[in-house]
């Protein structure tokens, strides 16, 4: 195996695991609640300014763990509040387009508001890791890639050990697979809701403040993020869990490797390849078992 | 019932009032139209440009304005955007009633408004936008005050033919008329000296991830890149490239040297290569220097960058013009003409060089030099390392990222 | 036990149930019959607070129901196994059963965990397979296994014999009939199968149009000659 294609797959496992991070939330959301939210990334991008005003007071490695930390708290909030003011009002009145066109109100109000508060100049979170490389040999990477890497993998294992060994994990499984069962089991979703609101924004926060730090922190840089977790839950299965994470690694390859193959100009639209060939030969998604319930 | 009526009165008072004021004040400024992507992605860049102006705007109206009448700008939101930048245009010339436009930075939606300006006789002065077919469609009222592309590139080209003779190169551009228009100049010189040329690898202008193409790239090694990208492209492409551990030659048009770029690159962008008016660099020159110094009082928290002394010397020119064309007669189409009459006898000198119109409206004096990204206690710096008899400092080839000092 | 009085039920303006009056006393077993769409899932799901009526009362032990979300109701201890089964096919057996058993707090989850597998052996055997990939027979177990983990009270079973197998029906059948005899769990059960239903009933209640057309003795229902024509295929 030659050195490009080992490279190419590195790169590909890096990025994917940030948009798996990010597509976890909106798959979440998507299977409990049936929104389709197009201002998923903008939580992500909310996730990245907390990462950029934490690390000016604390730099280094220490603030960037607290950034994550922080960034997963705040944004959560953030959901949670926006589910309660925003969503849930519409939930019992709403058809599927209603809420779609609420979800990209929401994502212009957030954009317009960052670019308010934090002008539109892009702004570069500092390496934790002081820019140290990595040489593997055939492959080389950053300190930083790596640790976004085990990062992501920390945190989607994390969410998959409270989702299939807690009881509110279950719960919110088994929301998502049939509300009216579980209901039925004593379930009160609307709780179920409003947590899987904030676990999702959650993730999306840790996912923007690696998105940034690996890339660049701005106020439109939610667009792209939203973009690649709707190809990911495609991909895996609207709603499908384990179909986001998958989904997630396999785009970020499929991206490299094509791009760096096939052809680069269309390195971007390989995701839009793949939804097309999805939705033609299995709609479920790679990982769905099933049609919507 | 008096209430009412008394309620009536004032209205009508007001309305009277308003109506023989507005004009009147309006009516005694003289009215400049400013194009430019002042939101959108690129507003950070039009807001370098915007200050360059008001410095300019500033010192014309602590003189007691033109004709004893202030200066007034009116701004037309591009977005960057061909058809926003046509609405604009058309509300400058026809509502605004404007004397001529100036600003523009993006090259397509400026060879765009310039046709509509040259169709309604009014003279626009282009300031950043570099396709060299603004100037070159032969619009009697199109001026520009910044080289255009080929022009930008002159210089790296006569330095990569003599001085640094690439034995292989590779292309990485974005994905639109400037990333293809410097392709195509650039490759022609590759056949030119006889350089390999290894890959032509694209992106799309708001991609992030640049991993793949630079992995390509590291695995074709070449001695230079030429990387044509605006400010955010070229500083993450930056970035990853470091992460990667790759190391070239990279030579841009010289555009993304602006102050966000070096704030988002800090010391990584060493090396990197363009053209660049820079005006720090060209201190020497006394309108320069004083440009840099008013900029610094005015802006103490920024750096005068290309985009700041373009806006500059963009409505200095017109303002010269303006002047020269005699008070306003109110007759629009007359001054317009007058001014456009002026405009072709400009001959100034600003902080970007001596500026005189040839018959296509193009500036042809102004030349930009070769710079390249050096490192002052591990703080980038652009310094001018060709043509010998400007260069400040020598040229510095890539060294490998372990063995640099600032990271 | 249960109490229901002048219930009465829309689905936008379409009337569903009107009028409906029903009581369940405890350790009693009620059948409710009628044909398809007479409105007994809709009388179960009112119960389960699942629909809202339009006017009439619910009371589960003297307290109004009809008022409380869903989750509270199942609290109290009205617990529907519900037409169709309803399991989460992508849970696990034993997640499907940990999530009948989502209000509890007490310590006796574990022996009644037992006490189902000792009704199902079949789950125990199974809890670790996808509730998606079981048997209908099967599936059924599951929803009752999970209704009884909730720890009734009044255990609400609708159609629990659709479409199942002769056999499995039967076991379907004996399990109910333990259920209620040796504990004395208060059920209510709907079913179409009257005959089945009858003979193991204590009183039944015949719907038709959302309303309650008959009511009696389980032996006297079967011997009218109305059920028997319509429901019992005489």
């Amino acid at each position: 195996m030659d050195s490009l294609f080992l490279q190419q797959v590195v790169n590909g496992l890096i990025i994917g695991s940030v948009y798996s991070l990010i597509a976890i939330g909106l798959t979440m959301i998507f299977g409990v609640m049936r929104i389709s939210n197009f201002a998923h990334g903008d939580y992500a991008m909310v996730g990245a300014y907390v990462a950029v005003f934490v690390m000016m007071w604390l730099p280094g490695p220490l603030g960037w763990v607290n950034a994550l930390l922080a960034a997963a708290v705040i944004v959560a909030v953030a959901g949670v509040v926006s589910e309660l003011l925003i969503f849930r009002p519409l939930l019992d009145r709403r058809t599927d387009i209603d809420m779609i066109m609420v979800s990209i109100g929401l994502f212009i109000l957030l954009e317009n508001l960052a670019q308010f508060f934090f002008e539109a100049r892009p702004r570069m979170l500092a390496d934790p890791f002081g820019g140290n490389t990595v040489d593997l040999g055939l492959v080389s990477t950053s300190q930083l890639r790596l640790f976004c890497l085990a990062f992501s993998c920390v945190a989607i294992a994390g969410l998959q050990v409270f989702l299939n060994r807690s009881k509110t994990g279950i719960a919110i499984r088994a929301t998502s697979q049939n509300s009216r069962a579980a209901r039925l089991m004593g379930i009160d979703i609307n709780r179920i809701y409003t947590l899987t609101f904030g676990l999702g924004s959650a993730m999306a926060g840790i996912g923007g403040v690696l998105y940034g730090t690996l890339f660049a922190v701005y106020p439109t840089m939610g667009a792209i993020p939203t973009l690649k977790a709707f190809v990911v839950t495609i991909l895996g299965g609207m709603g499908n869990i384990r179909g986001a994470i998958f989904g997630g690694f396999i785009l970020g390859v499929a991206e490299t490797l094509g791009g760096s193959y096939l052809a680069m100009e269309y390195k971007n639209a390989i995701g839009f390849v793949i939804i097309i060939l999805v939705l033609l030969i299995r709609p479920q998604g790679l990982f769905g078992q099933r049609e919507g319930v | 019932m008096i209430k009412k009526s008394l309620g009536i009165a004032l209205f009508t008072a007001c309305f009277l009032f308003a109506l023989c004021v507005g004009p009147a004040l309006s009516a005694d400024s003289v009215k400049i139209g400013i194009l430019g992507p002042f939101s959108g992605s690129l507003a950070f860049n039009a807001s370098e440009m915007k200050k360059g102006m008001l410095l300019a705007l500033e010192e014309v109206n602590d003189a007691g304005g033109l004709f004893g009448r202030q200066v007034e700008l009116v701004y037309g939101d591009t977005e960057c955007k061909p058809d926003k930048g046509v609405g604009a245009v058309k509300k400058l010339l026809t509502r605004d009633e404007v004397l001529v436009v100036g600003g523009g930075y993006c090259s397509s939606v400026n060879i765009a408004a310039s046709q509509i300006a040259d169709m309604e006789k009014c003279p626009v002065v282009v300031a950043i936008a570099i396709s060299p077919t603004i100037t070159n469609r032969g619009l009697e009222y199109v001026f520009r005050t910044s080289p255009n592309s080929p022009m930008f590139l002159n210089g790296i080209n006569q330095w990569l033919e003599k001085v640094k003779q690439a034995k292989t190169v590779a292309f990485f551009m974005e994905n639109s008329d400037y990333g293809r228009d410097g392709e195509k100049i650039w490759s022609e010189l590759s056949k030119k000296i006889k350089a390999k040329e290894l890959a032509h690898l694209y992106f799309e202008i708001g991609d992030t991830d640049f991993t793949t193409q630079i992995s390509k790239l590291k695995n074709l090694n070449p001695d230079v890149t030429f990387n044509i990208a605006s400010t955010t492209e070229a500083a993450l492409i930056q970035k990853q490239a470091k992460e990667l551990n790759f190391v070239t030659q990279w030579i841009g048009v010289g555009g993304q040297f602006t102050e966000a770029y070096f704030k988002m690159t800090g010391p990584i962008s060493q090396y990197a290569m363009g053209s660049s008016l820079e005006p720090t660099l060209n201190m020497k020159s006394p309108e320069t220097a004083a440009f840099v110094e008013a900029y610094r009082t005015a802006y103490p928290d920024s750096r005068p960058g290309i985009f700041s002394s373009q806006g500059y010397d963009n409505l200095k020119v017109i303002l010269d013009a303006v002047q020269r064309a005699g008070e306003p007669t109110g007759d629009l189409q007359q001054d317009r003409e007058k001014i456009k009459d002026a405009l072709e006898k400009t001959d100034m000198k600003l902080t970007q060089g001596r500026i005189t119109f040839e018959d296509d409206g193009q500036v042809h004096s102004v030349v930009p030099s070769v710079v390249q990204v050096q490192l002052e206690n591990c703080e980038p710096e652009l310094r001018i390392i060709y043509p010998e008899d400007r260069a400040t400092a020598d040229y510095q080839a890539p060294q490998p990222w372990r063995e640099r000092e600032c990271q | 036990m249960l109490r229901i009085d002048g219930l009465s039920v829309f689905y936008g303006k379409a009337s569903a149930l009107s009028d409906v009056a029903l009581e369940v006393a405890p350790g009693e077993l009620v059948t409710l019959l009628g044909s398809n769409g007479a409105g007994k899932s809709t009388l179960l799901k009112t119960i389960s607070g699942l629909l809202k009526p339009r006017s009439g009362t619910i009371r589960f032990d003297g307290a109004s129901l009809q008022e409380l979300p869903s989750h509270k109701i199942v609290g109290r201890g009205v617990i529907q196994v519900p037409e169709g089964r309803e399991i989460f096919p992508d849970l696990t057996v034993r997640e499907n059963l940990k999530m009948g058993a989502f209000t509890r707090r007490d310590p006796d989850v574990d022996q009644d965990m037992e006490r189902v597998f000792n009704l199902f052996p079949r789950l125990e055997e199974r809890l670790a397979q996808r509730a998606g990939t079981l048997s209908g027979g099967e599936a059924q177990m599951l929803a009752i296994g999970r209704g009884l983990l909730s720890a009734p009270r009044l255990l609400m079973l609708d159609e629990p014999s659709l479409g199942l197998a002769p056999v499995v029906r039967d076991a379907i059948f004996e399990v109910i009939r333990q259920i209620h005899e040796e504990r004395g769990l208060t059920v209510l059960l709907v079913e179409q199968n009257a005959r089945m239903a009858l003979s193991i009933s204590s009183r039944a209640y015949v719907l038709e149009n959302g309303r309650i057309i008959r009511e009696g003795d389980a032996a006297a229902l079967m011997d009218d000659p109305e059920v028997q024509r319509a429901y019992l295929g005489y």
